[in-house]
């Protein structure tokens, strides 16, 4: 198993693209935050709320680490469908034939990527908006720090569904399309259908929305599906020609 | 060594390969020959665990090839020319196997300069030549320093350099005592390389044995040419009597099989027939494999019930 990471984690910095994906998904959720706060304020100058209205930051973040999701899946479906489309994971299963090991050695390295990147954009992106939020920020309900890891979590457990999806699906194209109906194309569902699904449920979760249930249900939902869907994967994986 | 047992691979409603038993040696290099889509890829995909026999299977030293501890010490492998990320260099390509492979890092510079890619090591892989493609996919298959080493047409792409080079590998594999399989189109390149041959036609086994068993199973053909029409006839029947078989190529040219170069030299000589030259060419491999694989497509296809095994040629020999 350390053997298969060392080896994936190897593989992933050896292309640039899983790294080129992972800064756009930085920049992107600290632009965003930083957008969306910025508009804010601008809106208050209009006169398009009422004077003293004021924005949590986390409500800024949201929406810009659900866009940052895009872009990250890009990033985390990269190590096996960039295997598929270019038929090395026929020399990697040679290497080791076992291939929950290699699924795990991918899984885990995707997961690091996650938590690291989750971070690193999480405080770019409480940042972003604080500074652009100003004077307007709404009382924060807990400490930036809990937020950023809410933000690492989150994009560690998108990361299992995601190489997950990647070994159902194989084709980079299609599981970059089910992943963005999986993590946001889902919040079109009525509301409370979209809180059961990744999509609904990862929002909430980062923002510390408690409606209907502790947030924290809101990651173990966005769980359930990556658990769901690593073990589908693991079914396929053994049993499907490579 | 190697042993498929009833090894049988069905893609949807195509057999691939059809309850193929066979055993490759360790000590020889083995050939894998046959037309296209006879089952050569699928046989060897079953081996190394890629793809899931519908039923048999297929064993290494007794073990299947996923239950292999250490696989690449084992079973070296080289399938595909295109079986690397193009924007990875060949370099990282290798580690990142000798890692899964718990192999050190410091093999795979080893086998980057036997192979003789330590100028591009560090280049992208997409960037090579099909022949530089080879060299590293070839490198992929020694990391291990294997025991069993599986070559799907390693010599396309290569130069003549590079062509000799594999046929050395192979052999000195083999001397040591290891197994080799390879296949490949280049029947003249193969019959110079392999010392045994499987055969296979339509996922089935048509042949299984040495290389001069199937040369030999095809007869040297003499060509007499002569200026003398008139007494063509008269030395045919007269061939033909002895139980040679002279088919007429072009006027007074005769292709002659069945018989020495002597015996056919005495015979136009006792008949006064005028021999302007009289040469011998020997069998090859190429003719021994397309006699084989013409004869089992003739013969099913006038005779056979489809699904029946033919037994053909030179196997068992």
């Amino acid at each position: 198993m350390i053997r298969a990471l060392g080896a994936e984690w190897g593989k992933t910095f050896s292309i640039l693209s899983p790294l080129l994906c992972l800064i756009s998904t930085v920049v992107l959720v600290a632009v965003t935050a930083a957008s969306l706060g910025n508009d804010f304020v601008h809106g208050l100058s209009l006169g398009e709320h009422p004077a003293g209205t004021t924005m949590r930051v986390v409500d800024v973040l949201g929406p810009a680490v659900q866009f940052g999701l895009l872009t990250f899946t890009a990033a985390a479906m990269t190590l096996i469908t960039s295997e598929y489309s270019t038929g090395s994971i026929r020399s990697t299963f040679q290497a080791q034939p076992r291939r929950w090991v290699v699924l795990a050695g991918k899984t885990l390295v995707a997961v690091a990527l996650g938590v690291v990147s989750g971070a690193v954009a999480g405080g770019l992106g409480v940042a972003a908006g604080s500074l652009t939020l100003a004077g307007h920020a709404a009382p924060a309900a807990e400490s930036a720090a809990v937020t950023v890891a809410r933000v690492a979590a989150l994009f560690g457990v998108v990361a299992v569904l995601v190489v997950a999806l990647g070994a159902i699906i194989r084709s980079a194209v299609g599981t970059l399309s089910v992943g963005l109906v999986l993590l946001v194309g889902m919040l079109a569902m009525p509301p409370s259908m979209s809180v059961w699904t990744p999509a609904g449920a990862a929002g909430r979760f980062v923002t510390g929305d408690g409606t209907d249930y502790p947030s924290v249900v809101k990651l173990l939902i966005v769980a359930g599906w990556a658990a769901a869907a690593y073990a589908a994967a693991s079914v396929l994986l053994e049993r499907r020609d490579a | 060594m190697i042993a498929y047992e009833n090894a049988t691979k069905r893609y949807g409603a195509k057999t691939a390969l059809d309850a193929l038993t066979v055993q490759v040696r360790s000590g020889h290099v083995t050939g894998l020959l046959g037309p296209n889509g006879a089952g050569k890829s699928t046989a060897m995909r079953l081996l190394l665990g890629l793809d899931r026999p519908t039923q048999g299977g297929v064993t290494i030293d007794g073990v299947p090839y996923a239950r292999l501890k250490q696989p690449l010490r084992a079973v070296g492998a080289h399938l595909d020319a295109r079986s690397c990320h193009p924007r990875r260099s060949a370099r990282a390509h290798l580690l990142g196997l000798a890692r899964h492979a718990g192999l050190p890092a410091g093999r795979v510079d080893e086998v980057i300069e036997v192979v003789g890619l330590e100028s591009v090591a560090r280049r992208r892989a997409g960037g090579f030549s099909l022949g530089m493609g080879q060299r590293l996919g070839i490198a992929a298959a020694l990391l291990g320093d294997p025991a069993v080493l599986v070559l799907d047409e390693p010599m396309n792409g290569l130069d003549t350099d590079g062509v000799r080079w594999i046929r050395s590998l192979l052999q000195s594999f083999a001397a040591e005592g290891r197994t080799v399989l390879v296949s490949s189109h280049l029947m003249a390149e193969m019959h110079q390389t392999v010392d045994r041959v499987i055969v296979m036609g339509k996922g089935r086994l048509l042949a299984d044995c040495t290389t001069r068993e199937l040369v030999a199973s095809v007869a040297d053909v003499t060509v007499l040419r002569t200026p003398d029409l008139a007494g063509l006839d008269g030395l045919v029947e007269a061939l033909e009597r002895e139980g040679m078989s002279a088919e007429r190529e072009a006027p007074g040219t005769l292709s002659i099989t069945g018989g020495s170069i002597e015996r056919i030299g005495d015979l136009a000589f006792e008949r006064g027939v005028r021999v302007h030259s009289l040469s011998s060419t020997p069998a090859t491999l190429e003719e021994g494999y397309l006699r084989l694989v013409e004869d089992e497509f003739e013969f099913r296809r006038a005779a056979t019930p489809a699904g029946e095994t033919v037994a053909i040629g030179g196997a068992g020999r």
